[in-house]
């Protein structure tokens, strides 16, 4: 921890919104954006303070997101240090793109309170807000301590443990064949280090997917329910939250605005998307309200196409909609006779929203949709205990990872145990700050616990 | 002129002594026997992992252990050299008797320094110390010490280097003898005198093995140990051509399940587990009791035969430590191949001794609440003749009135220092690489580069060996530029390229790349180099072999370096980021009560200080860098 280099953080809260602030502060914030940043009108040498900026952040040679920046020079900024505030698309995968790109070029996260504790040191802020700073910053200090020690729950965290473990016995054979080098006890060599560290990188790579799990496990599956006029959406709405939300109504066009509610469904929370229905019109109100519904379903990412079973349609009844949806087709009606003739499967369900029927089968394609990641990494029941569910941990075995590749890597180019030692000691510093411990003689018990040295 | 007085004079006594003379104060060392200075109780080897780098380091501040065990060593070996440069290690058997003798003329001669023989019963202050926390303000400071004939002598400042002799007993079997270690007279009233200061003593144990006759021993059963050819000296100025002494072999066997056997049927008559023992042994040196309870499932044990000098047949069995009674003593040791016949002239045995906590201390290892009172070595709570030495050295020079304050990333000496006042210790404390951070930075290579200006900004190093220092470091910086800056042409570099299995150059390439290839080194660069001429003029020719060996490191591990550099930058700024000896963390508004109480207690220096202790978050820390803002803000106002 130091004074003055650079941090980050989402400024904006987690969840939905039209856009979102990814805020640096620090000596040089400017410079992290040369390796981030496209601006739109060309190379820019120096970002001018209290400007703004149009462009694009890219990270890993892809597209991010298109965003505004604006440069503050210091003094004149929130912390009285450099700051750069960049607005991007809200959302978690872009918010959480930028700030992955700007932590990946000199940045590091922030403390809990550290954007207000800068304000106060440089005097941003006067005296008589210290009082006020100091119980913010220890009100996270509580909470965070607290919410660590909730957080990870017994599964995810004795899987942190377990490779914490791995790496603290590889440390202390290193450090055994340094520190006692007249004893020929049983140490690692290379070979069974790089063999352990693949199998290590996998478990540590499965840890990182619950992270996935457990961003849908926080912000929810964002879905839009979405189809022809009169299909029965609202029906479909009103079904799966159990109650009268949306306005039925047998008029087409009844729902002319998009009504998000949140509901949970076998485990997984959904963010329900109702949308004005799919027709051609001239109603002003219900032209906007068509305009709302393509947004739904351009940042949604499961769709629930409802066809009126009992309809016959002119068109094919099934629209192909982004890449990056999922899509499930509902054959509403389902308790009436049904004019087609249609192949069931998981993402073809009749269902009569009507009665519920069929909604269960629905609710289980959901979740085994959107909660494959967590079976992948040998979940199989799923609480939030199980997963990542704090950035900060994502950030911290995404690091750990990278370190780990790099002790392996430096094994396999043939260096030195002690250059090879550098980077896995970092791995391990990574995994224990995950579960909130601190870095003592580790090492050096481990070696008293397992081998018989010593003069 | 300051008068120092140093009590003790072991490995940490002698380097206290030393320094604080060596930088203008006037000394008086006092030991119990003059004929016990510089004693090596334990074994008789200096340096080894980590260790290599405290000597090394002690050399480059401008201390005195180097230069001695260069002179009268048996054996030297380099341990480590495939596992990287920062872990190479120097080890040297030492001739105990001549270390001895060496060390006592070094103090002998040494202007400044007066040797007194007579045991210090008591520590003077004024106002006199009283148990409990005393008033900041009214801090007592020491005045002088008594002896126990009741001669009061006055002095500046003490340096308390008692080593394991405040209350010892040495225990085998059921034999306790009140003595310091090899029946040395111990010290019975200096504890209760530390106690009554306020000190918090804590009850540590370690011990030795046997010695037995070299006559005894058939060397045929064993495996030879040679030193290395070429030695690399501990002092960077000794000059290796000048050390040709013919090299003692050591020899290498192990125990047997019959070993393991006998220790297990007596077991119960070691005064380790008899009850008789009550300290708190150290994991660093396991007796062979200990060895074989903890790890039964350990076929044998390797045990190593040292000599004890050149003018005695007395031989050192390393990995035997016991506190068996005699018979059983016997009976194990003539259980391993080769000491069939031993004749057993020292029995081995356990030593129990007093020491404080030396989380009391400064990082100047002064008592927070006793002004000029210093302590250093095993009386810290750390092991090993290395580990005081260094402690010895930094102590002589806070108490001689010049601050030295080295910090982990300056040395292993930092390190050192740092964990015992820092997080203090439960056990003897064991210098290990593993317990420093910036590894890569601290190698023994570099302990010059690192620490010589600090050694010359106190006063140790004399004004030649200091411009030596600065044009050998000048030497090495143009050279690794011109290295940087110099193009090859793929014409010259190929044959030698092709040679040395390394890829043919398409174009020309800098020096320094090529000697960054893991089959290349700078050795292979001079050769078609014509340029390279390096010259040292004020300086003996060997050293520029060690400009070479630095300019190859520096180059080599280059991006590994600067990786660490940066980390240490980030530490030392945080380091730099000073606490109020009497800050009142009970009144800070916002820290949590678990963090008042253990800042309240270890009063850490600096924020650095402050982050390492064990209950502190960062968040604590950032409402103290809070605290102290408002504070100095206030106090501005206040003054406007």
């Amino acid at each position: 921890m130091t004074d003055n280099d650079v941090i980050a953080a989402v400024a904006t809260p987690p969840g939905r919104g039209a856009v979102g602030i990814v805020r640096l502060s620090g000596a040089g914030a400017a410079d992290v954006l040369k390796a981030i940043f496209l601006p739109a009108g060309g190379r820019v040498k120096s970002f001018a303070s209290h400007q703004m900026y149009y462009g694009k952040v890219v990270h890993n040679k892809s597209v991010i997101d298109e965003v505004m920046l604006c440069c503050m020079r210091a003094p004149r900024s929130f912390t009285r240090e450099d700051v750069v505030e960049i607005y991007a698309h809200g959302g978690f995968s872009t918010m959480y793109g930028v700030l992955d790109a700007v932590l990946d070029n000199g940045a590091r996260l922030a403390l809990p309170g550290e954007f207000t504790k800068r304000a106060f040191l440089n005097g941003r802020i006067n005296l008589t807000q210290a009082e006020a700073v100091m119980d913010l910053v220890n009100a996270n200090n509580e909470a965070a301590r607290a919410a660590g020690l909730r957080q990870l729950g017994g599964g995810l965290s004795n899987r942190v443990a377990a490779c914490r473990d791995t790496i603290l016995r590889w440390l202390a054979n290193i450090a055994l064949s340094i520190d006692y080098p007249e004893h020929e006890e049983e140490t690692l060599n290379r070979d069974t280090i790089i063999t352990e560290g693949q199998a290590l990188l996998a478990e540590m790579q499965a840890l990182l997917k619950t992270a996935e799990v457990g961003r849908v496990l926080r912000e929810g599956v964002k879905t839009a329910i979405v189809g022809a006029p009169n299909a029965g959406k609202s029906t479909l709405l009103n079904a799966i939250l159990g109650e009268d939300r949306a306005i039925t109504h047998e008029l087409p066009g009844t729902t002319r605005d998009v009504l998000t509610e949140q509901v949970r469904v076998n485990g997984v929370p959904l963010v329900l998307m109702d949308t004005a229905g799919l027709r051609k019109t001239n109603d002003p109100v219900e032209l906007l309200g068509l305009g709302r519904t393509h947004e739904a379903i351009r940042n949604a990412e499961l769709i629930l196409q409802v066809v009126d079973g009992g309809v016959k349609y002119k068109d094919p009844a099934i629209h192909k909609y982004g890449e990056k949806q999922k899509t499930i087709i509902i054959v509403n009606k389902c308790d009436l006779p049904l004019t087609d003739e249609w192949e069931w499967s998981d993402l073809v369900i009749p269902v009569s929203a009507k009665t519920g029927q069929g909604l269960d089968r629905l609710y289980e394609t959901i979740k085994k949709t959107f909660l494959t990641g967590a079976r992948d990494v040998g979940i199989n029941d799923f609480a939030e205990s199980d997963v990542i569910t704090r950035e900060r941990h994502r950030l911290l075995i995404n690091e750990a990872i990278g370190h780990v590749a790099d002790g392996i890597e430096a094994f396999e180019r043939n260096e030195t145990e002690d250059i090879a030692a550098i980077p896995l000691r970092a791995a391990y510093l990574s995994l224990g700050h995950i579960l909130g411990l601190e870095y003592a003689d580790d090492i050096i018990d481990r070696i008293f616990a397992e081998f018989c040295v010593g003069k | 002129m300051r008068h120092i007085a140093v009590i003790g004079g072991g490995h940490a006594g002698c380097e206290a002594a030393l320094a604080a003379a060596r930088i203008g104060a006037r000394v008086t060392l006092f030991a119990m026997s003059l004929d016990g200075i510089a004693m090596m109780p334990c074994n008789p080897c200096i340096g080894g992992s980590a260790k290599g780098h405290l000597v090394r380091e002690i050399d480059a501040l401008g201390g005195e252990m180097g230069k001695a065990i260069d002179a009268v060593f048996l054996q030297s070996r380099m341990l480590n050299t495939g596992k990287g440069p920062a872990v190479y290690s120097l080890r040297a058997q030492a001739d105990k008797k001549r270390y001895m003798a060496y060390m006592k003329q070094a103090l002998e001669r040494e202007p400044n320094i007066v040797l007194r023989e007579g045991e210090v019963v008591e520590i003077i202050t004024a106002p006199d110390a009283e148990k409990g926390e005393p008033s900041p303000l009214l801090m007592p400071r020491v005045t002088a010490v008594r002896t126990e004939s009741g001669a009061v002598t006055e002095c500046d400042a003490v340096v308390v280097c008692s080593g394991t002799y405040l209350n010892a007993r040495c225990l085998y079997g059921e034999t306790v003898t009140e003595t310091g270690p090899g029946g040395q007279r111990c010290s019975r009233r200096l504890s209760a005198c530390l106690r009554e200061m306020g000190f918090t003593l804590q009850r540590f144990k370690t011990g030795t093995p046997a010695r037995v006759h070299r006559r005894s021993i058939d060397f045929t059963k064993m495996a030879v140990q040679h030193g290395d050819e070429k030695t690399v000296p501990f002092s960077f100025e000794t000059d290796p051509a000048q050390i040709t002494r013919e090299q003692i072999p050591c020899y290498l066997t192990y125990t047997t399940p019959e070993t393991h056997a006998i220790i297990r049927g007596d077991i119960h008559r070691s005064a380790m587990y008899s009850g008789l023992i009550t300290a708190t042994g150290t994991r660093y040196c396991p007796s062979i009791e200990d060895k074989v309870v903890r790890f039964a499932d350990k076929e044998r044990h390797p045990v190593f035969i040292e000599p004890e000098g050149e003018n005695t047949e007395e031989m050192y069995v390393q990995g035997m430590s016991s506190a068996l009674p005699e018979d059983v003593q016997e009976r194990v040791y003539r259980s391993v191949p080769g000491l069939e016949n031993v004749e057993i002239m020292r029995y081995a045995y356990a030593i129990e001794y007093d020491c404080i906590d030396a989380t009391q201390l400064t990082l100047g290892l002064e008592a927070k609440h006793i002004g000029g009172l210093f302590f250093a070595g095993q009386i810290c709570g750390s092991s090993g003749y290395e580990e005081a030495a260094a402690q010895g050295l930094v102590a002589g020079v806070n108490a001689a009135g010049k601050t030295m304050h080295i910090t982990r990333a300056q040395g292993y000496v930092g390190v050192l220092i740092d964990d015992l006042v820092t997080k203090g210790t439960a056990e003897p404390y064991r210098m290990m690489t593993s317990r420093a951070e910036y590894r890569l930075l601290l190698r023994q290579d570099n302990a010059d580069l690192r620490l010589t200006p600090l050694g010359y900004q106190a006063g140790l190093i004399p004004e030649e060996r200091y411009l030596r220092f600065l044009q050998k470091k000048d030497l090495i910086e143009a050279e690794i530029k011109r290295l940087k800056s110099t193009t090859i042409s793929p014409e010259i570099a190929n044959p030698m390229l092709t040679k040395r299995n390394s890829a043919p150059l398409s174009s020309g390439a800098k020096l320094a790349d090529l000697i960054k290839r893991p089959e290349l080194d700078y050795g292979d660069i001079t050769e078609l180099d014509v340029q390279a001429t390096l010259e040292c003029p004020i300086s003996p020719s060997f050293v520029l072999d060690a400009v070479r060996e630095q300019v190859n490191i520096q180059i080599k591990y280059e991006g590994y370096i600067a990786m660490q550099q940066t980390l240490a930058e980030q530490f030392t700024k945080i380091e730099s980021r000073p606490l109020p000896p009497d800050l009142d963390y009970e009144n800070i508004h916002g820290l949590r009560i678990e963090a008042r109480q253990k800042l309240m207690k270890h009063r850490p220096a600096n924020f650095g200080q402050a982050s390492r202790i064990t209950g502190v978050s960062p968040a604590d820390l950032g409402i103290l860098m809070i605290y102290m803002k408002t504070k100095t803000h206030r106090n501005e106002t206040e003054n406007e």
